[in-house]
């Protein structure tokens, strides 16, 4: 399958401060793609220079086979907090819509603001949360992209909200096998509507794969205290732990682990997840450790 | 793209459309008083110096209101640059990027350029529209006072407010409020600014550029006790005199009287003739003997109309440059 | 028709769970042969999850046997599962011993927790058994 995004090498910095550090990432078409990190990660940075919203300092970027632009018909993007006029009308919104974007599919944007059941007379600045971020969820696929970009979607929303959100989002995506990458940090949300996790850190990219592979390849190891770097080629320590008797790791391999000395659990996506945050967060005794 | 400029910026153009239409109404109803006055005390078919005519309308024109009115309709005008630019241009691009639907706006299938180019050229054309319309209005009104008033048209005080130029202001005020807006990204610090900056381009013509896009006409003439405007003596008994300006209604840029030694004129005076000893007329006899020579440097009323295009060409080209900018800066700087 | 839901808790990956969900649902006679399944769309809309997962358990389902996918009408169960009433007699006496059973634990003292975890290491081990004799 072909890639909807592809970056090499990609860096972007305010002023001083790095955002994002030499990202080099294939994103896959026909997937819905989590982005997780901790705030300020980066993830935002990454979804705007997907968009085209922000120019990149340094490196290349390719969007669907072209350098990315904002205002094109092929990318939708829900922003951060997703923003709507609020002085404008629900019905307002969707002929906003419908004017600006040839492709418009009217039935469908029109559709699914009866089944939201949202007032078109409405203002949406006296919206809630949840209908706002629908609305604006309208206005990003009504305009029929191939590739949909959510930073944040559901951050700020109630449980209920968030759940109709992501129902929302799935069935138009099972609907119309749209790509979809979404931002979050919420990773029981990811767990369920993403089948490819990229995990961002500290503005680097530490990890990106299909779910799947991601949970085969991932194992947690718990036994009696020792030198990680005993395990072998092959083997990934993304995280360790280590009492004065017990060592457990959370480690990459693609082969199975069989030294019985080990005892071998699976790792759920929230675990795997947390393991390459902490990862970033180790101290430099644990570094020099890694590097021996 | 137009619906949108439209929808979002009908409740600010409908609130200054309001005050311009009220202005305009207001004037329409007193012109027949005014232009009545000006027929009657023989002001509009006078020609000449028409002393008699001018005081006999001067005296009259503040009865039923007809001054008030002239004097709204051109405050109203020179406030109507500094109104677009804080109500229709800062907040235009800043309460996007404050609010953040600049980040949806932008992902519709519509370019920042093209975005940016239908709201400059959208809503400067009405902020020419209106500037223009009121600008018509006043110009046309004042007619009768600016030829009755000391001041002629083509002095600060009045030029701003007369002819072409308020467009030129109107709309370099509005294309400054956006991109300081599109700058500061705050809409609150935006709104101060702009009115700083217009209130800047407002006072930067007359004490800065516009004497310079006309050359001045310079006069030169023996002194006379009859065109003195002003005689200041002061405790160190030094004098300093200037003539009227030989031409009626004009802008004096420089007036100096100079001595017989080409240098401006202050004394010594002779204190048995002039200051508290003498009297004026034995003071004026004096300093007709001293060979005085008065030297103005002016615009003459006849310049308005060629200064008038010229200012609003300058106007027009830094409001061209500052738009080539804002639709630049939008492309590449703002997210 | 049937209705998903899943538990994010349970450690079970999600396509798993449907997988069970329709296995459990046809041995309870939910579902019998011929009924349709609930479409891809419906699925996702209702559970807010990736279709991929949706469209992988389907096809888990086929591979077993169970369902098979007839283009534009939907996913259709082809077989029936234990759910009759031949195979609830067929079962009935070993649900008797495991009754009995139970009443002697009962009797013995063993409260129901110790029970539970009685029966689960014995099927553990059991199964574990059964499986190292093969391989």
């Amino acid at each position: 399958m072909s890639d909807v995004v592809t970056i090499k090498g990609l860096t972007k910095k305010y002023g001083r401060r790095t955002a994002l550090a030499d990202c080099t990432l294939d994103i896959p078409a026909g997937h819905v793609v989590g982005l997780v990190g901790p705030n300020g990660a980066g993830k935002s940075t990454l979804l705007q220079l997907t968009c085209g919203l922000l120019a990149p300092t340094e490196g290349a970027i390719e969007v669907l086979g072209a350098a990315p632009m904002s205002g094109s018909p092929r990318v939708g993007f829900v922003a951060q907090d997703t923003p709507v006029y609020a002085g404008l009308t629900v019905a307002e919104h969707l002929r906003l819509g419908a004017h600006l974007n040839p492709g418009w599919d009217a039935t469908l944007a029109d559709g699914r603001i009866a089944e939201l059941g949202l007032d078109p007379r409405q203002r949406a600045g006296k919206l809630s949360g949840g209908q706002r971020a629908q609305l604006a969820l309208t206005l990003a696929i009504a305009k029929r992209p191939e590739l949909l970009l959510l930073d944040e979607p559901v951050a700020a929303l109630d449980p209920l909200a968030r759940r109709e959100f992501l129902q929302g989002l799935m069935s138009y995506a099972a609907e119309h096998g749209t790509s979809v990458v979404m931002s979050s940090h919420l990773v029981a949300d990811l767990e369920r509507v993403c089948d490819y996790l990229i995990v961002l850190v500290a503005s680097r990219v530490r990890v990106a794969g299909e779910v799947e592979e991601l949970l085969g390849t991932h194992h947690r190891l718990s036994g009696a205290r020792r030198d990680p770097g005993e395990l072998g080629p092959g083997r990934d320590v993304i995280a360790e732990s280590h009492t004065d008797v017990q060592s457990t790791l959370v480690v990459r391999s693609s082969a199975p682990i069989e030294d019985p000395s080990w005892s071998v659990d699976g790792l759920n996506l929230e675990d795997l997840v947390l393991a390459y945050m902490s990862e970033a967060g180790r101290s430099g005794r644990d570094r020099v450790l890694e590097k021996r | 793209m137009i619906w949108l400029t439209w929808r979002q910026f009908r409740v600010q153009a409908w609130v200054i459309a309001a005050l311009v239409a009220a202005v305009v109404a207001t004037l329409l109803v007193a012109a027949p008083g005014m232009f009545g006055l000006y027929r009657d005390t023989g002001l509009a078919a006078c020609t000449g110096a028409c002393e008699s005519a001018s005081v006999a309308f001067a005296k009259q024109v503040d009865n039923g209101g007809l001054f008030g009115a002239y004097l709204v309709g051109s405050a109203v005008l020179l406030l109507l640059p500094a109104l677009i630019g804080v109500f229709w241009g800062a907040p235009l691009v800043a309460r996007e990027l404050e609010s953040g639907t600049h980040r949806l706006v932008w992902n519709q299938t519509v370019s920042r350029g093209r975005w940016l180019t239908v709201k400059l050229a959208g809503i400067g054309a009405v902020a020419i529209l209106a500037s223009g319309l009121l600008s018509l209005v006043v110009t046309w009104f004042s007619v009768p006072i600016d030829r009755a008033g000391d001041f002629g048209r083509v002095t600060p005080l009045l030029f701003s407010s007369r002819g072409v130029v308020p467009m030129g202001y109107a709309l370099l005020a509005f294309v400054g409020g956006l991109a300081i807006g599109m700058l500061t990204r705050r809409l609150v610090v935006a709104m101060a600014l702009t009115l700083v900056f217009v209130v800047v381009t407002q006072l930067a013509a007359p004490f800065g550029f516009r004497e310079h896009l006309v050359t001045p006409t310079s006069s030169s003439s023996a002194f006379e006790a009859g065109r003195i405007q002003s005689l200041w003596i002061d405790p160190e008994n030094r004098i300093t005199i200037q003539l009227e300006s030989p031409a009626h209604s004009s802008w004096v840029l420089s007036n100096v009287t100079v001595g017989p030694d080409g240098k401006e004129y202050h004394g010594p005076v002779d204190g048995t003739k002039c200051g508290r000893a003498g009297g004026p007329d034995e003071c004026h006899a004096w300093l007709a003997q001293q060979g005085l020579v008065s030297k103005i440097d002016y615009i003459p009323a006849e310049g308005f109309w060629a200064l008038q295009w010229r200012e609003l060409g300058v106007l027009l080209v830094t409001t061209g440059l500052l738009s080539a900018f804002c639709l630049w800066w939008i492309r590449r700087r703002v997210s | 028709m049937i209705e998903f839901h899943l538990d994010s808790r349970s450690g079970v990956s999600p396509y798993l769970q449907l997988v069970q969900q329709v296995r459990q649902a046809m041995r309870l006679g939910l579902l019998k042969d011929g009924d349709r399944l609930p479409t891809v769309k419906d699925v996702v809309a209702r559970v807010a999850i990736n279709p991929n997962t949706v469209l992988k358990a389907y096809r888990e389902l086929e591979y077993e046997g169970l369902v098979q996918p007839r283009p534009g009408l939907g996913t259709f169960v082809t077989r029936t599962l234990g759910g009759d009433d031949d195979s609830r007699a067929a079962h009935e006496p070993l649900r008797q011993e495991l009754t009995e059973w139970f009443e002697r634990a009962r009797k013995a003292g063993l409260d129901d927790e110790v029970v539970e975890a009685l029966l689960l290491s014995t099927f553990r081990e059991f199964s574990e058994e059964r499986a190292g004799r093969r391989g």
